[in-house]
């Protein structure tokens, strides 16, 4: 292009003109690839109904909440005046904010850590043949089932302290000597919630793992069994392994899962005695409905948004760059 | 081009059904919505027999209920206010001053003629007056007492306490942990205010002072959370799960013979009955320290501005003020009347006539629109300090400064 600018002659003009004819061909060659062919544009049109829905019903409102984070709101959600990072910073102000941030860490991952293992455990069993196999899959499916709302109330009431079921199988069994409170404390009620968690985990978990088991041709193991390799090493080198972007997506779902469990919190505990067992997400709900402050509450949707999209980011990139 | 007439077709009938489902639900009759409150497994019955009964007399009025406990109605009338979809008429306790304070009540004196006005005892009144005008009409009353297990008093040779000290000294007599314990005490975040209150005002302190402004960490609001404190922590006389289990939970552990005093409600009874009909109990007045008081709690009837059928719905809260279904409402939930007559008439019912009497003596909640975040944060106050893990006097002092800086402003 250089050499156009140099020269003033009737040369110039073709070479522009040249220049030009290329322009609109690259322009007519983008254009071509845009055309839809009649069958996506039915494709499209098809779908459309289904994208209005999600887009309404799930973009809208997470697109207005981000907006009102920064926006001083009244009592009823309705915006009163631009509020900069006002919201953000009453937040990080708050003397419980820490706390709930390391509980909500602490519940996300202890949870994680142990269902996954769990489930990894269950899910190799259950991929040898036994009798009983399909019986066991069906039963394994059974809390899953089961709404978590049901499971928390029900698992609320084992765990109580006069009539639950928990006191008194302990008992019996000669574990503990007198009932206790289970959720009148702290340090008894997060353990027992993050037990009811991994319970209502399991199931979704082990039947993942399961198919991504299942998919890994017999042949490999058959090879390395005439190579002389023995069990963990199979495990160790050729299933986990081969296991990574389903081990990949279930740890990602399931801490997102976690990280927003709403249900368990709130039906066993409110986050009580005195906010101590709140995570970020049962908190959120207080402040905005029971507080009615929704400066603060949008806030905080909008920085566990940006702290799991974080998160998810990074998972990825680290599990994909160690080796593949 | 067939393929395309037939995608087109399917468009317009989802479309159109969408359309023809939104015109078909437009109702011929005029339609009022009415959000109640649960009280018992008494109040969906009750208020279907009076809708039933109101639509017979009222042919073009149809009358949708949706009843809520009392766990929930906060969240839930918030939630519609904000998506301008509340109720016709919602009933509700001392919330109703926020939305008062809001301007989203209608006036109700401009529906009232001088006889219906005048079947309200006055001091019920009061409790829907906002700003001058009457914007809520007192539904059922409630006084509070406490309530002991006549058995075990009898087994033990005591008589129910009257006093601070008397309560410590019955409670050690009676305690037996870990099957029964001497007093419930639930302080959370449902009622908890009530247990502040009984406490608070026995003590000769108050929730705010004459200014306004927040005062519960004034000396007599940190002997009230000593005094708490003492007995969860010092006697050991109070049920475990104080900060986790409610008022209705624990009264249902009371009905079960687990929990010997409980301060509570004067339906508290009628409740009772119903699960555990051998149950004993017997009421002795709010114990006092300083001061004697009693709470009392006036439930309301309102109707929101933005209702299209303002006349409508007052006409069927006219309907409820009837003689026979006020004084039915008040049996079964065991409420008291805030009308004239009917107190006249139930004075002489076992379950009510005593409270009746307390009635006039009660005192209310203050009436302010930013009541509910203010009690919630002195809860949370009064958990960390019975906790043990804040004394008294800085979880109060902490309390009060975040109230009187960022909620009551």
């Amino acid at each position: 292009m250089g050499s156009y600018f140099c020269n003033k002659s009737p040369f110039l003009s073709y070479q522009y003109f040249y220049y030009a004819m290329r322009v609109s061909e690259r322009g007519t060659a983008l254009v071509k690839s845009l055309r839809v062919s009649k069958q996506e544009k039915i494709a499209y049109l098809c779908i459309l109904p289904s994208l209005f829905i999600v887009v309404s019903i799930i973009f809208v409102p997470v697109l207005k909440t981000f907006i009102n984070a920064f926006f001083e709101l009244d009592r009823y959600g309705n915006m009163k005046g631009f509020a900069g990072f006002d919201n953000f910073i009453r937040l990080f102000r708050e003397d419980l904010f820490l706390r709930i941030f390391l509980n909500t860490l602490y519940w996300t991952f202890g949870m994680v850590a142990l269902t996954i293992i769990i489930s990894l455990v269950l899910a190799l069993a259950l991929n040898n043949n036994f009798f009983g196999r399909k019986f066991s899959r069906a039963v394994l499916l059974l809390p899953w089932a089961a709404s978590l709302m049901i499971s928390a109330l029900l698992w609320r009431w084992l765990f109580n302290g006069d009539y639950g079921m928990v006191n008194r199988l302990l008992q019996d069994l000669g574990i503990i000597d007198r009932t206790i409170h289970w959720l009148a404390e702290v340090r008894t009620s997060f353990p027992s919630m993050i037990f009811v968690g991994i319970i209502v985990s399991i199931p979704f978990d082990t039947i993942t793992f399961l198919a991504g088991l299942q998919a890994i041709p017999i042949e490999l193991y058959e090879a390395c069994r005439v190579d002389g390799a023995h069990r963990l090493q199979i495990l160790f080198k050729i299933t986990l392994p081969l296991l990574k972007p389903v081990f990949f997506i279930v740890t990602t779902l399931e801490i997102i899962y976690t990280f927003n469990s709403f249900p368990i919190i709130w039906i066993m505990t409110r986050g009580d005695p005195a906010d101590h067992t709140h995570i970020m997400i049962t908190y959120l709900y207080k402040k905005a409905f029971l507080y009615q402050d929704f400066g603060i509450a949008s806030a905080l949707s909008v920085f566990i948004f940006l702290l799991l999209l974080m998160f998810s980011i990074l998972y990825a990139r680290l599990l994909y760059r160690k080796g593949d | 081009m067939r393929r395309k007439l037939f995608v087109l077709l399917l468009v317009v009938i989802f479309f159109g059904s969408l359309f023809a489902l939104y015109a078909g639900a437009k109702e011929k009759k005029i339609t009022i919505k009415f959000m109640a409150a649960l009280y018992s497994e008494a109040t969906t019955p009750f208020w279907e027999d009076v809708i039933a009964a109101f639509e017979k007399e009222y042919p073009n009025v149809e009358v949708e209920l949706d009843v809520v406990h009392w766990d929930n109605v906060y969240q839930k009338t918030t939630t519609l206010i904000s998506a301008k979809q509340e109720p016709d008429i919602l009933n509700t306790d001392t919330i109703l001053v926020q939305y008062a304070a809001e301007g989203l009540l209608e006036p109700l004196d401009p529906y009232m003629d001088a006889s219906f006005k005048a079947q309200f005892i006055p001091a019920m009144l009061e409790s829907g007056l906002y700003d001058g005008k009457i914007q809520a009409l007192p539904f059922l009353a409630s006084v509070r007492a406490l309530f002991y297990n006549k058995d075990v008093f009898e087994k033990a040779g005591v008589q129910p306490p009257r006093t601070a000290e008397e309560l410590v000294e019955v409670a050690l007599a009676i305690n037996d942990p870990p099957d029964f314990y001497a007093f419930g005490m639930p302080i959370t975040n449902f009622e908890g205010q009530a247990y502040i209150s009984y406490f608070l005002w026995a003590a000769g302190g108050s929730w705010l002072d004459a200014s306004g402004k927040c005062a519960v960490n004034s000396p007599e609001g940190v002997r009230a959370l000593t005094f708490a404190r003492d007995l969860v922590h010092t006697y050991k006389v109070v049920y475990p799960p104080w900060s986790t289990v409610n008022r209705d939970e624990t009264q249902k552990a009371m009905t079960a013979g687990k929990v010997g005093m409980l301060m509570t409600a004067s339906f508290f009874p009628t409740i009772a009955k119903m699960d555990n009909p051998d149950l004993r109990l017997g009421a002795v007045p709010i114990p006092r320290d300083k001061a004697q008081y009693n709470l009392a709690v006036v439930d309301s009837l309102m109707i929101f501005k933005r209702s299209e059928h303002k006349q409508e719905a007052f006409d069927f809260i006219k309907f409820y003020f009837r003689d026979e279904w006020h004084k039915r409402a008040c049996i079964e939930e065991g409420v008291l009347p805030v009308t004239k007559s009917v107190s006249n008439e139930l004075k002489s019912n076992p379950d009510l006539g005593p409270f009746i009497e307390m009635l006039p003596s009660g005192r209310f909640y203050p009436l302010h629109p930013e009541w509910q975040p203010m009690y919630m944060e002195v809860i949370k106050a009064w958990q960390l300090a019975i906790l043990g893990e804040k004394e008294p006097k800085e979880a109060l002092d902490d309390a009060v400064r975040k109230i009187n800086t960022e909620i009551i402003k």
